[in-house]
């Protein structure tokens, strides 16, 4: 399966587990942003935090 | 009287001293914003009667030998997500323009008007504050009064393009991820992003609720601070407005700064800005004795944060609407606001992880220094369709460039202070001014010396000084 078809596959599925319908054409600009989203996040995602951080430190007064 | 060109704290003194009546600034204020904000679009909505109505009654209080507030009689205009009694609130959505009119005032605006200052309108934004070019499908685009063919930036584009075209010297916007700070610097005015928390929200329309900021825009520091201090103070209406006591900082910002470090980071924030930016960021930096500083190695994973925690929250406060009312978006933000509902949670988990590990880096390097300078953004304002830009021998996309400097710093909620540059090309630049929290004066004395050695200013742009 390609990127771009895990990221369609994804998105028709997170919609339908929302209960949003779409035309096919709203359907492909979503999934070309969603694309575009998971670019942007990547330098996230790559980063090495601390194993010792609590998500519950998010929260830390 | 006009009040072309005049500052807040000018109009104050004519006010005070009985030279003008506020209700005459008022009327010569909506006389031009009448006249010259066709030619910009920075207002949506005009509140003549309210303005008359509000500037009488700051009259009435001198006439009675009461006190009319520190800004007395000083037009101001808010960016239409903040509730003003009377009026709907659109957020610069057509279904929000079907709503009912607001039945109070925000906080912010109810404590300006308790100030003496005169609620001139409501200024175009992009929908719901998602993005940086305040092209509005619905209630139209904003254009730079320095050159019309360029954004004046957004979201909140509308608040400093009416401040640079001198329609008022006082508005507020909010800022998100940059929604002060671009348009402040593409339109060249002062802006104050205060610390996360630091005013009431209260009254707003919220895009991204846990990076929303509300702050000011204006033409001199003095003003900036002023509004920045009528609008302070605990709020219970707020749950986010922290339990702080007022704290004045319009009598300190000419206190100087010589015992202020100054810091000026190198490495992602000296890479990708073309010449004008460049040569306004030189020219802060040496004005205020700036020493180069180290940053860890993260502000992309900074900005991806940023993104993934605006692009969840922003879904969440609008999931409703984006259910029933998709086509009713603007096409621009649309598919933005539903791909960020789509993420997986793990995403939005690591994105608050990274939050706080940078939360604690920023306290680090902040032990060190009291301001960090650094651009706003890479390039001056674009021209209206331009998707790519020439930076550093590089051609990038505009889309990418805008919120380069501005995001990864939304993630620590400090407070900043844009100061406007202006270059020998006639556009503006900005600069950050950025501080410990609650440290507001500390970030607006930098910005007031800046102001007095001549390097920072915001003349009205030269179309609009009729």
């Amino acid at each position: 399966m390609t990127i771009h078809a895990e990221l369609e596959a994804y998105v028709r599925e997170a919609l339908r587990l929302n209960g949003i319908t779409l035309s096919e054409r709203d359907l492909t600009l979503v999934i070309a942003e969603f694309g575009r989203a998971r670019e942007i996040v990547e330098p996230l995602l790559g980063f090495d935090l601390p194993d010792r951080l609590d998500l519950a430190a998010v929260f830390r007064p | 009287m006009t009040a072309v060109g005049l500052d807040a704290a000018e109009i104050t003194r004519r006010v005070g001293t009985g030279e003008a009546s506020a209700s005459a600034v008022a009327v010569s204020a909506i006389a031009r914003i009448k006249a010259l904000d066709p030619a910009i679009s920075a207002f949506s909505q005009v509140t003549e009667t309210l303005a008359l109505r509000v500037a009488a009654e700051v009259d009435e209080r001198l006439a009675a030998g009461r006190d009319p507030g520190p800004l007395a009689g000083v037009p101001f205009a808010v960016k239409d997500l903040y509730d003003i009694a009377g009026v709907v609130t659109r957020s610069g959505s057509k279904i929000h323009a079907e709503r009912a009119p607001a039945g109070k005032s925000a906080t912010v605006v109810q404590r300006l008007m308790a100030a003496g200052a005169v609620p001139m309108g409501v200024l175009n934004m992009e929908e719901y504050a998602y993005g940086f070019w305040t092209d509005n499908e619905h209630f139209g685009r904003t254009l730079n009064p320095h050159d019309t063919a360029r954004t004046a930036g957004g979201s909140s584009g509308g608040s400093a393009a009416a401040v640079a075209a001198g329609l008022v010297p006082l508005s507020l916007g909010s800022d998100t991820n940059g929604s002060i700070r671009v348009p402040a610097a593409f339109c060249g005015v002062f802006g104050l992003k205060p610390t996360f928390g630091r005013l009431s929200r209260s009254g707003t329309v919220l895009f991204v609720s846990s990076l929303d900021h509300v702050g000011p825009f204006a033409r001199s520091v003095g003003d900036l601070a002023s509004a920045y201090d009528a609008m302070q103070g605990p709020d219970p209406e707020d749950p986010i407005c922290l339990q702080r006591p007022v704290e004045p900082v319009a009598d300190k910002v000419d206190r100087g700064i010589d015992e202020l470090r100054v810091g000026i980071p190198g490495g992602y924030f000296d890479t990708l800005l073309d010449v004008p930016c460049r040569a306004a960021l030189d020219e802060a930096a040496t004005s205020l004795g700036a020493k180069p500083i180290d940053l860890p190695d993260c502000m992309d994973a900074a900005r991806a944060a940023a993104f993934a925690i605006t692009s969840v929250e922003a879904m969440n406060e609008r999931a409703g609407e984006l259910r029933t009312r998709f086509s009713d978006f603007d096409s621009k933000t649309r598919y933005r606001f539903l791909a960020g509902g789509l993420m997986p949670g793990p995403w939005y988990a690591k994105a608050q992880q990274f939050r706080r590990w940078f939360a604690d880096r920023a306290r680090e390097w902040f032990a060190d220094i009291d301001v960090m300078v650094v651009p706003v953004t890479p390039i001056q304002a674009p021209r209206f369709g331009q998707t790519k830009a020439h930076v550093d021998d590089e051609v990038v996309e505009t889309r990418l460039l805008l919120a380069r400097f501005v995001q990864p710093l939304a993630l620590l909620g400090y407070p900043i202070a844009v100061v406007p540059i202006p270059s020998i090309n006639g556009l503006p630049s900005g600069v950050q001014l950025v501080g410990r929290p609650f440290e507001e004066e500390t970030v607006l004395r930098a910005a007031r010396h800046l102001e007095a050695a001549g390097v920072a200013r915001s003349p009205v742009a030269a179309s609009f000084n009729l």
